[in-house]
C-alpha cells in the first residue's frame, strides 16, 4: 500500500461527527415514538394552553438527556484489532465487548448520507457469519479510516484463502470488473417506466394517515370536505385522477433518482457490488455464496425499453428469516446474461426447457371467479343496483383474463444444477435456484388437485420460496425427488 | 454432454432415485387424538362461554336475526373445528428417512413438506401441559428457510421425540464434519 496505514491496534474511537450521527439516530427513534402527539398539537391544538408548554419542556429536557447520552455513548465506544479480531467496546451503562473474528467477516459495506459527506466520513457496516447478533455498524468513520479498516481486514482474509487453497498467484487487489452503469437518460427511463401504481398507493395510504390524525385532531374533516365535493361535484373524479398520475410520477421519478443515482453495478472475483444513490451513497456487496436466489422481471412498461431488474437475494446470517436482497433496474437482455454467466456459470446454459403448468390451474380459477360474479351479478340484479351487476362483470372478467395469462406466462424448468420458475401477469418474473441451495421442498394438493391427479410443489431457501402451481402429481413427485437428491448429495455448503 | 457441468459428470437416473412413494409413513401416538379433542373443547368452552356473557350480560340477543345468526356461526365454528381436529388427526403422518425428514398432514390441502438433515439450524422438543400429562411431544425443526419451511411434528411419545432429536443431531454434526 502507498499510503501509510492505520494502526488499529491502539484503540481507536470514531469520528466525531459520530456524535451528530448517534443524536439523530436517538432523535429519529424518539421522534417515530411521538409523530402522531406532534401532529395533533401542531394542528389541532388550542394554542396557550398549560399542557403545550409542559410538552414543550418536556421535549427540551428529552433533547438535552439524548444529546448528554449520545457525548457518553461516544466516549465510551472504541473498537481496535487484536489477534486478527475485531474488538469493539461499547455501552453507556452496560459495558460491553465484542469481538468478530476476521474469518466470520462476510461483507463490508460502506455508506453515506449527506451530513457524512459534508464531513467526508462513512458509514460502515460489518455483515458477519453465523446466527448471533454480531452484525455491526460504525455511525462515522473517516473515510481513509474505514477504507483502511476495510482494506486490512480483507486483505487478511484473501491471504487466508491464498493459504488454504495454495491457489496461483493473482491480484491481490479486488478487481472489478464493471457490468452496468447508468447514465441520467437511462435513469429517468427507469423512473418512468416504474411501477406507478405502487407510488399510487403509497401516496392514498399517506392521505389516509393524514386524514385520521386530522380528524383524530378534532378538525372536521367530513364537514370540509362535504362542501367541497358540493361544490366540485362533476370535475373531482377527474382532478383526482389526473393528480394521481402526476403525483405518483413524481413520486417514483424522485424515488428513482434518490436510489439510483449515478448506479454502478460491478463483478468481482467471488461477488457482485453496488453503488448508487443521490443523497445517500450506497455501497452494498453481495458475495456469490450468500447468494440464495436470483429474480428477474420487468413490467409492461419496461417491456417496451427492454428494460429488466435484476434482485439477488441473499441470505442474512445475522438473522434468519431476515432477507437481504439487491435489485438492479434498467439491465437489458446483455447483462441479465453476463450476470447469469458469472454468478453460475455453464450451469445455466445446459438445456433447460420450460415445461408449462397444467390447464386446470386457469380451469379452477375461471370457474370460480364465474361462480362468485354470477352470484354477485344476480343479487345486484335482485336489489336493483345496477353498478353492482357491472362492477361484478368487469372484476369476472378481469380476473379471468389475468387468470388466462398468468397460466399462460407459468411454468418451470430444471437441470442437473438449477430450477428456474417462470411467473408474472403483466411483466414477466422468472426465478432462478441453484438446487444444493434449497432449504426444504413441500409438496401440496388441495381436494381440485387430488381428484385431478395434481399437486403444486414450494420451494424453500433462506431468501424466500417460489411456488409451481399445478403439475402432475408424477412430474411432481419427480421433481420433489430430485431436488432433495440434489440438496442431500451435494457437499457445497449453502452459505 | 460432458462439458456442460464441471462439478459431476455422472448422469442420473432419475427413476432410480429415492422416491417418495417408497416412503412408509408412520402415524402419531394415539394419546395425540385426545389432546386434540381436549384443545377443542377448550375451545368450545371458550366460544360458549363468549356466547352466554353476550346474551346474558349485555343482552345484545333481543334482535331475532342477530341472535340467529349469532348462535348458528358458534355452532358452525364449533363443528368446524371439532372436524379439522379429529379428522384431520387421520392424515397427519411422519418418516424419517437416511437423509431427511418429512411430515404429511391436512385434511383439506394435503401437505407434505420434506427437510434435508444438511439444512437444519437447530431442533426442539416441546410439550406443553396436557401434552406432558399423555406423555407426549413436539419435534420442532428449524431451517435457515424461516417459518414456512419450519417442520412441527406433534403428538410424538416423548421417548421417540429425543431420540428423533438425537438421532438427527448426529447426522448433521457428521455432515459439518465431512
Amino acid at each position: 500500500m502507498k499510503r501509510s496505514e492505520t494502526d488499529f491496534s491502539v484503540p481507536v474511537r470514531q469520528s466525531y461527527v459520530a456524535i451528530l450521527m448517534i443524536i439523530y439516530k436517538y432523535y429519529k427513534i424518539i421522534l417515530r415514538q411521538l409523530i402522531p402527539i406532534i401532529l395533533i398539537l401542531f394542528i389541532g391544538g388550542k394554542r396557550g394552553s398549560d399542557w403545550q408548554t409542559y410538552i414543550i419542556y418536556g421535549v427540551i429536557v428529552l433533547s438535552i438527556f439524548s444529546m448528554g447520552l449520545a457525548i457518553i455513548a461516544y466516549f465510551r465506544f472504541y473498537f481496535y484489532i487484536s489477534d486478527n479480531e475485531l474488538v469493539v467496546e461499547k455501552g453507556v451503562l452496560q459495558r460491553k465487548k465484542t469481538s468478530i473474528p476476521f474469518d466470520r467477516i462476510q461483507t463490508i459495506n460502506l455508506e453515506q448520507n449527506i451530513i457524512h459527506k459534508m464531513f467526508s466520513v462513512v458509514k460502515l457496516e460489518i455483515d458477519t457469519a453465523g446466527t448471533s447478533k454480531n452484525e455491526f455498524e460504525f455511525d462515522a468513520l473517516k473515510q481513509d479510516m474505514a477504507e483502511d479498516l476495510r482494506n486490512q481486514i480483507m486483505d487478511w482474509k484473501k491471504k487466508q484463502k491464498k493459504s488454504n487453497i495454495a491457489e496461483e498467484a493473482s491480484n491481490v487487489n479486488e478487481e472489478y470488473k464493471r457490468i452496468l452503469k447508468i447514465d441520467i437518460p437511462r435513469l429517468l427511463k427507469i423512473g418512468i417506466t416504474e411501477n406507478h401504481i405502487k407510488s399510487g398507493v403509497l401516496i392514498i395510504v399517506f392521505f389516509f394517515w393524514i386524514w385520521e390524525n386530522l380528524s383524530q385532531a378534532g378538525i372536521d374533516v367530513n364537514e370540509y370536505s362535504e362542501t367541497y365535493s358540493m361544490r366540485l361535484a362533476s370535475s373531482i373524479i377527474l382532478i383526482l385522477a389526473i393528480l394521481f398520475v402526476v403525483v405518483s410520477l413524481t413520486i417514483s421519478l424522485i424515488r428513482t433518482i434518490l436510489l439510483y443515482f449515478d448506479l454502478s453495478f460491478m463483478r468481482s472475483e467471488d461477488g457482485f457490488r453496488v453503488e448508487s444513490g443521490l443523497l445517500t451513497r450506497r455501497n452494498l456487496t453481495a458475495k456469490d455464496h450468500k447468494i440464495q436466489m436470483l429474480t428477474i422481471n420487468d413490467n409492461l412498461l419496461k417491456k417496451l425499453l427492454g428494460f429488466k431488474v435484476i434482485t439477488l437475494k441473499q441470505a442474512s446470517s445475522v438473522e434468519v428469516g431476515k432477507k437481504l436482497s439487491i435489485s438492479i433496474p434498467g439491465c437489458d437482455d446483455l447483462h441479465v446474461q453476463s450476470v447469469l454467466d458469472s454468478l453460475y456459470g455453464l450451469e445455466v446454459f445446459q438445456p433447460m426447457d420450460i415445461s408449462p403448468v397444467h390447464i386446470k390451474y386457469f380451469i379452477r380459477r375461471a370457474t370460480y371467479t364465474a361462480i362468485a360474479s354470477a352470484f354477485i351479478f344476480v343479487l345486484g340484479w335482485y336489489i336493483e343496483i345496477p353498478w353492482v351487476m357491472a362492477l361484478s362483470v368487469i372484476m369476472g372478467i378481469y380476473i379471468i383474463v389475468t387468470g388466462w395469462i398468468k397460466y399462460k406466462k407459468s411454468g418451470y424448468g430444471i437441470n442437473a444444477e438449477m430450477l428456474r420458475i417462470n411467473g408474472g401477469i403483466f411483466g414477466d418474473r422468472s426465478v432462478f435456484f441453484p438446487l444444493y441451495k434449497i432449504q426444504a421442498v413441500e409438496l401440496s394438493q388441495n381436494i381440485y388437485q387430488r381428484r385431478h391427479g395434481l399437486a403444486s410443489v414450494d420451494i424453500f431457501t433462506a431468501s424466500g420460496g417460489e411456488s409451481i402451481p399445478y403439475i402432475e402429481l408424477k412430474i411432481a413427485r419427480k421433481l420433489t425427488d430430485y431436488i432433495l437428491f440434489r440438496a442431500e448429495n451435494d457437499s457445497r455448503k449453502w452459505m | 454432454m460432458s462439458y456442460l457441468n464441471p462439478l459431476s459428470n455422472v448422469q442420473i437416473d432419475v427413476d432410480k432415485l429415492p422416491s417418495l412413494d417408497d416412503v412408509r409413513l408412520i402415524p402419531l401416538e394415539k394419546n395425540y387424538l385426545k389432546v386434540r379433542l381436549i384443545a377443542w373443547l377448550v375451545w368450545t368452552i371458550i366460544f360458549v362461554g363468549m356466547y352466554l356473557v353476550a346474551y346474558i350480560i349485555f343482552n345484545i340477543f333481543t334482535v331475532q336475526w342477530l341472535f340467529w345468526s349469532a348462535s348458528f356461526l358458534i355452532l358452525f365454528l364449533i363443528l368446524l373445528i371439532f372436524v379439522f381436529s379429529y379428522f384431520g388427526y387421520n392424515y397427519m403422518f411422519y418418516a424419517v428417512r437416511q437423509k431427511d425428514i418429512m411430515f404429511t398432514r391436512g385434511l383439506v390441502v394435503r401437505t407434505t413438506t420434506v427437510v434435508p438433515f444438511n439444512r437444519i439450524q437447530h431442533i426442539e422438543v416441546g410439550h406443553g401441559p396436557v401434552d406432558r400429562f399423555f406423555g407426549l411431544a413436539t419435534l420442532k425443526v428449524f431451517t435457515a428457510g424461516g417459518q414456512s419451511s419450519d417442520l412441527q411434528i406433534p403428538g410424538l411419545s416423548r421417548v421417540k421425540a429425543q431420540q428423533l432429536k438425537d438421532f438427527i443431531t448426529r447426522k448433521a454434526a457428521l455432515d459439518e464434519e465431512e
